[in-house]
């Protein structure tokens, strides 16, 4: 099997000749961009670099994907947010949110994600993706309806909307769901492979049950529905709460944070959906060496997870070393 | 109960609802009750403000009613404040606080600084996410004495060790105190802090002891 055949087969949780090592979480590291030249904040807005440096994590690292974006910050910062560029090492962040002022919202329109601001960088590098390895699948990264209706109004401010002005909370979570469609589908049409949804904030620990199950999980179900290829939903932190109301969803795979427990999390899911994940990002696979990364992988491996892969994005500063001793448990897992 | 005590129980029970007018109009009636105001804020608001602590550490509660909690204790606080009486406010130290770079978790921080200016320091707020050259032009043009330092991440928890490390190069009597939850006594002293502390009101203790040395 090729990578992407297997990391496709994976997802649908059919037979595989060994677990794949693909990554649906950022993946640059700088020495990636030291490597290709292709280096943030520039690699961030152009298409160019930017499917240079994601490739460069299959070619240089074997991570069996190439996946883009590398920042969490597109969506929003196409549809009117004010977002800082970040540095060599660190993503651009969120600075002021569009809808801070909640007549601003009354001039929103959808985006073209064709044409129209950071959206179509990342098209365009999907393309080329695409183009350039048929064998490596192209992963897109999409933040949940959720998380971006934080970015546009400022996440705070939402989370007190829901006592102040409900009905402009669901207005403003229809406006990002379609959003989120549309560039869902562009990103589809132009290659990706399968698409990974980003929600952080509809954390267990921030919203609970409860308010995720009204404000977060039914748009993240519409969105998925719209999705033409196999998706992947990553909710950061303890996400055992949700995991039903993230299967729900209609997602083939749930990326699982290094705080949730891989066998309580297949007993629960049975085979409902694909678990990915979910190796310790700082500890083990930033400040470890080979030898524990090697060993937490194994350790996945054997609680059956179908991708094996970090809890959540690949700190910049880790080593090749250490990425490439993820790579290489999930190689010699075959026959096992 | 006495009028005082359904007034601050009154008052503790409107911030962990979350309601903001009731905790102004609960303010303004302990004010007409005479009410001592510091009492009022102590044994009202951050008494409510810990239940919801412990509500959230039981998973009762979520960010979203956090949130409303906080903005509801500082509507009372805003009625409350002017009215804290001169003679509890002995001038004992300057202090400066900050959520360090990166963190933008400012909750507990605003409820230290709001202990700590009830106890009657001076205290700058530099607010959340703040870049260590921001700290250092306080203390250098405010010959500040204390600088209280909060992280709320573990990623965070680096900046205030790199914050420590600058302050104490430029400024080695200043003295320096670390808390937020990730923080512990342990990690503090590895920093090269002076004083740490696991809530606001053990952090009033901390500031005192530490400038009184
Ligand atoms: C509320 C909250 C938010 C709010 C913050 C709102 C605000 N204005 O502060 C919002 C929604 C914005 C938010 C955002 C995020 N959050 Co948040 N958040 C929390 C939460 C649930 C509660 C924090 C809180 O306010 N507690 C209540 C206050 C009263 O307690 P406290 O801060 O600990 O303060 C007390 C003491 O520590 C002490 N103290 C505090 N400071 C100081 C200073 C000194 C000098 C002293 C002496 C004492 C002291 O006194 C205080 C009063 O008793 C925590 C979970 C948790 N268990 O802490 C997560 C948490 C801190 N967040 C987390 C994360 C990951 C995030 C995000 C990155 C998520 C995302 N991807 O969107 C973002 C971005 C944050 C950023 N860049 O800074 C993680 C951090 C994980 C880590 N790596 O360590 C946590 C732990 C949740 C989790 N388990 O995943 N968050
Ligand atoms: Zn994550």
């Amino acid at each position: 099997m090729n990578d992407k055949e297997r990391f496709l087969a994976s997802l649908k949780l059919k037979k595989v000749d060994r677990v794949s090592a693909a990554c649906p979480l950022q993946t640059a590291t700088v020495e990636m961009m030291e490597e290709t030249g292709a280096a943030w904040p520039e690699a961030h807005r152009d298409p160019e670099k930017m499917a240079n440096l994601a490739l460069a994590a299959n070619r240089l690292a074997g991570i069996e994907s190439a996946r883009v974006p590398f920042d969490l910050c597109v969506e929003a910062e196409t549809v009117g947010s004010q977002v800082s560029e970040g540095r060599l090492d660190s993503q651009p962040s969120i600075r002021r949110p569009a809808f801070r002022k909640v007549e601003a919202f009354e001039d929103a329109v959808c985006p073209d994600p064709l044409s129209d601001g950071r959206m179509a960088t990342v098209v365009e590098a999907v393309r080329i993706l695409a183009e350039a390895d048929e064998t490596v699948p192209i992963i897109a990264g999409i933040t949940g309806p959720f998380t971006l209706a934080g970015q546009v109004r400022g996440v705070e401010t939402l989370l007190m909307d829901f006592f102040d002005r409900m009905d402009f909370v669901k207005s403003l979570l229809k406006y990002s769901t379609n959003v989120l469609k549309t560039y869902g589908k562009a990103l589809v049409d132009n290659g990706a492979d399968a698409v990974v949804i980003i929600d952080p904030s509809a954390g267990s620990e921030l919203l609970g049950t409860a308010h995720y199950r009204e404000m977060a999980f039914p748009y993240c179900k519409e969105l998925v529905k719209s999705l033409d290829v196999p998706s992947i939903l990553h909710i950061c932190g303890d996400s055992k709460p949700i995991l039903g109301m993230m299967a729900e969803t209609g997602v083939n795979g749930i990326s699982l944070d290094h705080l949730v427990d891989v066998n309580e999390t297949r007993e629960f899911l049975g085979d409902r959906t694909a678990i990915i994940g979910n190796i310790n990002p700082a500890d083990t696979l930033f400040l470890g060496t080979p030898e524990k990364v090697k060993k937490e992988s194994l350790e996945c491996i054997r609680k059956g997870v179908n991708v094996l892969s970090p809890g959540c994005g690949i700190p910049t500063r880790t080593s090749m070393k250490n990425i490439k001793a993820m790579v290489e448990a999930a190689r010699e897992s075959a026959g096992k | 109960m006495t009028a005082k005590d359904e007034i601050l129980n009154g008052l503790a029970d409107a911030v962990v609802k979350g309601d903001e007018s009731k905790c102004i109009e609960l303010a303004n009636k302990a004010l007409e009750n005479n009410i001592d105001a510091y009492e009022a804020v102590i044994n009202g608001c951050t008494c409510g403000m810990s239940i919801v602590s412990d509500k959230y550490e039981k998973r009762e509660m979520f960010v979203p009613e956090i949130l409303m909690a906080a903005r509801a204790m500082n509507g009372a606080v805003e009625v409350l404040k002017p009215h804290i009486k001169a003679d509890e406010i002995k001038e004992t130290g300057k202090v400066a606080i900050a959520v360090v770079l990166g963190d933008i978790h400012d909750i507990g921080k605003n409820l230290v600084k709001l202990l700590l200016e009830t106890a009657g320091l001076t205290v700058f707020d530099l607010g959340k996410d703040v870049v260590p050259e921001d700290i250092l032009d306080n203390v250098r043009e405010e010959k500040t004495d204390l600088v209280a330092l909060s992280a709320l991440m573990t990623t965070s928890m680096m900046e205030m060790k790199e914050d420590v490390k600058l302050l104490k190069e430029e400024f080695p009597n200043v003295k320096i105190m670390v808390g937020g939850a990730p923080v512990s006594q342990e990690f503090c002293d590895s920093i090269g802090a002076d004083g740490y502390a696991d809530n606001a009101s053990e952090a009033i203790r901390v500031a005192q002891r530490l400038l009184a040395e």
